[in-house]
């Protein structure tokens, strides 16, 4: 623990002022808990710092959330060359520039985040989900005597609103908070942008369900509610967004973004933008937080990304035949009983030099 | 010239009578769009799960709080049970509804709670066919956060579990999840208590093979709904405003009726009897439920509901009968029987649905219908029969239209051959019927568009800095032109007394009462009631 701070420290210290964002702050969202994180954002002031200070619930939540997004990353990107590998310096690196990858992190670390507050809502961790602000109707509803709390009376009158706006607000508060207002630069607007990308992803593809349950169960009255999309499928919507990533570059006044190219539509907001090309990733590289391929598992009849030939850079694999325990012949339950027999398993790898 | 206070009446007046009850009706609309919020909340619950750690040697029953104080021992999910090698049956999935901070209401009215499985592929682990899932759920209630549960209902169920898998059953797709149907699960018509304590297991047997063969459960999800408090206050209000005003002119509508000398026709009967079911409806018993925690207030809604229902589509066939001007006596109950049997059938079968369904539930909460085969068949076979029966009378209310139609344009071709008595007798009835049909067409064309629309719609627009209600609007909006249905009906229906008094000449469609004396001689009393009564009262009187 105690060097992942150091290593924060030694990030903080070097990173340009006005990065928006956490991780490159705290290092790797993978291996940290709130205590650290909110010891390390004290630093940085801010919403980030209050939030801490008053819900460290909601931080532990946007914690998870990270985590469930760097996961999700890890699932897409399995097969490229940079495979969103988050265990050493060279994430942080990453984070600092301005390529693909680094858009599709931060769009999904704060799709993430969306994704786990939203959900802690509804499981009743957190205590200020739909109800914290008023509704706009409220103002009509009468005063509520009775209501003990802020919003109850809102409650009672005509329910709270949507958790995702709640899990969208928070995930904003937290990702977007920036160190000093009113300075930005392109990569600060261009980070901005794929966090909100991120975010809408989640919260503009709530799924709608409906129940009727009016006079013998007939549609006269009907209920609908929305659901949370699956994480999976956020992810595939972000890898889509990410191979159809738009460039963009600052305009004179530095406070737009223009796309780079003639006759190209400008990126929407769901769009993924960067403004640098992305390193090959085929060799270790410091500078670039290229961990390179070597010693990653390829396919050898594949040809696309995952095939050795693209993986590897061209540099060759070598086959390696490993016998892998691996359970067979299981009986399931719903839970928590596997009644397996172990069988051995002769695997086939090629494995990149 | 005498009749119903419509025929009577002025166009200058009728057309007063008209703006005025629009203006009601538009008033009806805009407090549900503006004032009330939206009919009902859901609200979505994930399910914690819970450990239990007792092994079941704990004589009291215990429960299990998914967050605050005296919370349950949590894991996030099942590889940490397997990891703890905790089984199945002592996992306790707990939801406390609502969620922190809030509290439930009487005002809720009632409360749905809809179950959810989420379910991950697994390629050796899949769902079989037909799954069934037991679910033993308790419910239990408090009314301060620091007292004891007390058990509300406690059920072993069983639902069929109907999921598919959009994407191909293969390996590198383990971990999607798959699409399951919304399960029922619980429903209460009555919210009396703050707060509710759901906890569900999935106990495990393989020899009895409960709960195998389910796939692999990742969460359990519920939904809570319940009618917002602010709707029920205003729709309270609006019954609380209604009742007397139909009530008031049911009573003067009924005076009117006794005072004639002669007995009231099976029409007025009829009108009368639905202001009864109308008023039925709009007494506000359920100022009861808020004090009191009467379950049986949810299903007793539905009957009135029903009755009304049943009496509104009996009064058009009654009315479409009593306008058929075909030389028949009516003017008996028993001559539509088979207009009305069809009704009679159809809100029976409803009412054993219902009965068997919230029936049930008073006693099991739980309890669903839907939840067995032979239920789903049973429910469906009384929907369906249900549904014959619908079709099957608007297939007589059609014809009997169609009929009245065929009538009139007969009529009308030998009206000018008339004396002037019977051509104003016939104009009258023609008048009274095409105002009604009219009318009827208006209230049913807007009750149907208003249902579609509340259906396309997400329930609400934006108008500017007003969020309009929509499906709020829908409710107390065609609630109140019901209402003012009735009330316009027993108003303009209603016999005019201009028949009593002298002034024969005032009506914009005078008379002669020398010539209607003749009338009772040459036509027969089959005709529409108002008239046909006064000619019948004449008759006997002679």
């Amino acid at each position: 623990m105690r060097s992942q701070y150091q290593l924060a420290l030694f990030f903080i210290l070097l990173c340009p002022v006005n990065i928006i964002g956490m991780w490159w702050a705290v290092g790797s969202p993978l291996v940290m808990d709130p205590n650290s994180i909110c010891r390390k954002t004290k630093r940085l002031g801010s919403k980030q710092a209050d939030l801490c200070q008053n819900h460290p619930e909601i931080v532990s939540e946007v914690v998870k959330g990270a985590r469930l997004g760097v996961r999700e990353c890890q699932y897409q990107f399995r097969f490229r060359r940079w495979n969103c590998t988050s265990h050493n310096k060279y994430f942080g690196k990453i984070l600092q520039q301005d390529i693909r990858e680094t858009a599709f992190v931060y769009a999904i670390t704060a799709a993430g985040v969306t994704h786990a507050v939203t959900q802690a809502c509804s499981m009743g961790e957190l205590l200020q989900c739909g109800c914290e602000a008023p509704p706009p109707r409220q103002a009509e509803a009468p005063p509520v005597v009775d209501g003990a709390w802020d919003g109850g009376g809102a409650w009672e009158w005509g329910g709270c609103g949507d958790d995702v706006e709640f899990g969208y607000e928070k995930s904003k508060q937290f990702m977007d908070a920036k160190r000093r207002k009113g300075k930005s630069d392109i990569r600060t607007l261009i980070d901005l942008h794929n966090n909100e990308a991120g975010r809408l992803a989640v919260k503009n593809y709530m799924r709608t369900e409906c129940k009727c349950h009016g006079l013998s169960g007939s549609c006269t009255l009907r209920t609908c509610w929305k659901k949370l999309p699956r994480f999976r499928e956020v992810g595939n919507r972000l890898l889509e967004r990410f191979n159809g990533a738009s460039k963009v570059m600052g305009s004179n006044d530095g406070k737009t973004l223009i796309p780079v190219g003639q006759n190209i539509k400008a990126p929407d907001k769901q769009d993924l933008i960067y403004s640098a090309e992305s390193p090959d990733f085929c060799l270790p590289n410091r500078k670039t937080g290229s961990p390179g391929t070597r010693g990653r598992t390829c396919n050898s009849t594949a040809l696309d990304v995952s095939g050795c030939d693209l993986l590897c850079c061209e540099r060759g694999y070598r086959d390696e035949v490993v016998v892998l325990e691996e359970n067979c012949l299981c009986q399931f339950h719903w839970c928590c009983v596997v009644q397996c027999k172990k069988c051995s398993v002769r695997k086939e790898l090629s494995l990149c030099h | 010239m005498a009749g119903a206070i419509i025929e009577n009446m002025s166009t200058k007046k009728l057309v007063i009578v008209g703006i005025v009850l629009l203006l009601f009706q538009a008033f009806a609309f805009m407090v549900g769009g503006l004032i009330a919020p939206s009919p009902t909340t859901a609200v979505h619950y994930l399910a914690t799960k819970c450990v239990d750690n007792q092994k079941g040697h704990l004589q009291g029953r215990k429960w299990f709080m998914p967050w605050g104080p005296n919370q349950c021992d949590k894991i996030r999910d099942f590889d940490e049970a397997m990891a703890k090698r905790i089984e199945a049956n002592n996992i306790v999935f707990s939801v406390h509804i609502p969620l922190p901070n809030k509290e439930m209401s009487p005002w809720f009215q009632f409360m749905l709670v809809i179950l959810q499985f989420d379910i991950a592929f697994k390629l050796y682990n899949q769902i079989e066919d037909k799954a069934m899932v037991t679910i033993d759920v308790s419910l239990a209630y408090r009314d301060d956060t620091v007292s004891e549960w007390t058990e509300m209902a406690h059920s072993l169920e069983q639902r069929k579990l109907s999921c598919n898998f959009t994407t191909a059953k293969i390996i590198e797709n383990e971990g999607r999840y798959y699409e399951c149907d919304l399960l029922p699960f619980m429903e209460v018509g009555t919210v009396s208590h703050k707060y509710y304590l759901v906890n569900i297991r999935l106990p495990v047997n393989e020899r009895k093979k409960v709960n195998v063969g389910i796939g692999e459960i990742k969460d359990i999800r519920l939904v809570g709904i319940h009618q917002n408090g602010g709707f029920t206050k205003v729709w309270f209000a609006m019954k609380t405003f209604l009742t007397p005003s139909i009530l008031i002119i049911m009573i003067w509508y009924w005076r009117r009726i006794t005072m004639m000398t002669r007995p009231p026709v099976l029409l007025e009967k009829v009108i009368f009897a639905l202001g009864i079911s109308m008023t039925f409806i709009n007494i506000p018993v359920e100022w009861f439920s808020i004090g009191f925690d009467w379950t049986w207030m949810l299903l007793f809604g539905d009957i009135r509901q029903g009755i009304f229902y049943a009496m509104l589509l009996s009064f058009w066939i009654i009315f479409c009968g009593e306008h058929l001007m075909d030389q028949t006596e009516r003017n008996r109950f028993s001559m539509y029987w088979k207009q009305v049997g069809p009704i009679v059938f159809g809100s029976l079968c409803l009412f054993i649905f219902d009965m068997c369904e919230r029936g049930v539930q008073l006693t099991n909460p739980f309890y669903s219908i839907w939840a067995s085969d032979v239920g789903t068949e049973l429910a469906m076979a009384f929907i369906i029969v249900a549904g014959i029966c619908a079709c099957l009378y608007f297939l007589f209310l059609c014809f009997m239209v169609f009929q009245v139609f065929r009538n009139i344009s007969g009529k009308r071709t030998s009206l000018p051959a008339m004396t002037k008595a019977r051509r104003l007798h016939y104009e009258g009835l023609i008048f009274r019927f095409k105002f009604l049909m009219l009318v009827t067409l208006a209230c049913a064309a807007m009750t149907v568009i208003f249902f579609i629309i509340s259906q396309v719609n997400e329930g609400h627009w934006h108008w500017g800095d007003y969020t309009v209600q929509i499906n709020s609007a829908f409710f107390t909006g065609i609630y109140g032109m019901w209402n003012l249905y009735v009330f316009a009906l027993m108003f303009l229906y209603a016999p005019s007394h201009k028949r009593y008094g002298d002034e024969q000449s005032s009506g914009d469609q005078g008379g002669n009462s020398g010539e209607d004396i003749q009338l009772t001689t040459t036509i027969t009393h089959a005709d529409g009631p108002t008239e046909v009564y006064r000619m019948m009262g004449k008759e006997s009187q002679e």
